[in-house]
């Protein structure tokens, strides 16, 4: 007897359950509680929704990222506009000429301005604004001089500093005051010396010919003394010395000095 | 999933998952034969295989909506085997593990007991003498139930080459003891 004997006797064991028990088991099915069939969406409709989720994903991911880049570019110092007349203020622009931070140079400018005044607001509202205030607090009365400055490191002035100009001067012109509006286009080192001295570049600027000035005639000027003064005041203080200068009054030669002693 | 069986079985699970119960009947003649092959290589016992595997179909039904749609008919046995190992726990047997493990397993039911097949040659008879459980098993399944190496093995967890050892084996074993008592 082989193996193959052996299959084949197994293979015609009867190994078919009885007849009734296939009722048995589809009566039994029937009795079951209805199922409750969860349709599979087709497989073209999970490739849409799949492409859709894909694309929702995307479209955050880069709305996210264009939100984030303007917050950014909302929040980045672009230019730097300084406004001198006595209060000293300065104003910091982004790049969509929108202030977006103040800094109050001296005391008086603390008392004119109010951050909310400025903040927020495109850069010719914020002047007039400030210009406005200058106005009811009658600084322009008391002073004749307004300086308008500008800084960045980005980008070259000209424009603006000449545009800032304008709306100031237009103001000043609308209501006919007795201002003289100057401009000034920033350097870096004007900047860095300013914030070394804890003043508006103009104003530091301004001192230091005084300084100079006062340095001719043999006078000591600390700066600190001049911190509130306005820029009138610093001029006419400067003029005295040119004048002097001018009526023949020679200036201290500093080297005799040294000799005499 | 063709192979052991003359229809797609994993087609007809899908129907029965969509809510066509007609396809239970399908899959009841489909497979009728082979899952009670695997119910008999536990029981021994026609009538206690026919119980198991009726509850075995009206389980496949209720668990439906868990299969993931491949692999039927290994996941349709491995329903039929856990099933049958619950109820020989109930019925209070000899301890038995899944036949994986040939250490531990024993037979199932104590050796008066007549298979109940039309089994008039007296093989299995003979198989049940001479045979350990995994090698009873391993012959029904394939042997008598129709279902090849290659399911076997998937479900068993072996490689085929040893289930067709074992397979082999278990001829060899049988034919020695079945020409003895020919004899």
């Amino acid at each position: 007897m082989k193996n193959k004997d052996i299959e084949k006797l197994l293979n015609n064991v009867d190994m078919q359950p009885s007849p009734s028990l296939k009722e048995m088991v589809l009566d039994k099915v029937d009795r079951e509680p209805e199922r409750v069939v969860f349709v599979k969406s087709s497989k073209k409709t999970r490739s849409i929704r799949k492409i859709a989720v894909a694309l929702s994903i995307c479209f955050v991911l880069i709305f996210g990222g264009v939100v984030a880049g303007y917050v950014g570019l909302y929040n980045e110092e672009y230019t730097r506009v300084y406004v001198d007349i006595n209060p000293s203020v300065e104003l910091t622009l982004n790049r969509f000429n929108v202030v977006n931070g103040v800094k109050y140079l001296n005391t008086d400018a603390a008392q004119v301005f109010d951050e909310s005044d400025v903040l927020g607001k495109k850069s010719d509202e914020a002047l007039s604004q400030i210009m406005t205030k200058l106005d009811e607090k009658n600084y322009f009365e008391k002073n004749s001089e307004l300086y308008v400055s500008v800084f960045s490191e980005k980008y070259d002035t000209q424009i603006s500093v000449d545009k800032f100009y304008e709306t100031c001067q237009n103001y000043i012109e609308e209501r006919s005051l007795n201002v003289t509006v100057n401009k000034e286009k920033l350097s870096k080192e004007d900047v860095d010396k300013a914030v070394e001295n804890k003043l508006s570049p103009i104003k530091n600027k301004i001192i230091d010919e005084l300084i100079s000035a006062g340095e001719d005639f043999g006078e000591e000027i600390f700066k600190d003394d001049f911190k509130d003064f306005s820029l009138e005041e610093i001029k006419e203080k400067i003029k005295e010395f040119s004048d002097k200068k001018n009526e023949g009054e020679k200036p201290k030669d500093k080297d005799l000095d040294k000799k005499d002693r | 999933m063709k192979g052991t069986f003359s229809v797609d079985v994993d087609k007809i699970l899908l129907q029965l998952k969509n809510g066509d119960n007609r396809a239970m009947a399908t899959l009841y003649d489909a497979t009728c034969k082979q899952l009670m092959s695997i119910c008999y290589g536990y029981f021994h016992d026609r009538q206690l295989s026919e119980d198991a595997l009726s509850e075995s179909y009206i389980k496949i039904y209720k668990e439906i909506d868990k299969f993931g749609g491949k692999n039927g008919f290994n996941w349709i046995y491995t329903i039929t085997k856990n099933l049958c190992i619950n109820l020989l726990k109930k019925k209070k047997h000899d301890v038995l593990t899944d036949f994986l493990d040939e250490k531990n397993a024993t037979l199932l039911i104590d050796d008066s007991s007549s298979p109940a097949l039309d089994d008039e040659s007296g093989i299995i008879e003979c198989c049940r003498k001479v045979l350990k459980e995994t090698e009873f098993q391993i012959v029904i399944m394939h042997a008598v139930g129709g279902i090849k190496f290659k399911e076997i093995a998937k479900v068993l967890n072996k490689l085929e080459t040893s289930v067709r050892w074992t397979y082999n084996n278990a001829l060899n074993k049988i034919r020695k003891n079945y020409k003895r008592e020919e004899d």
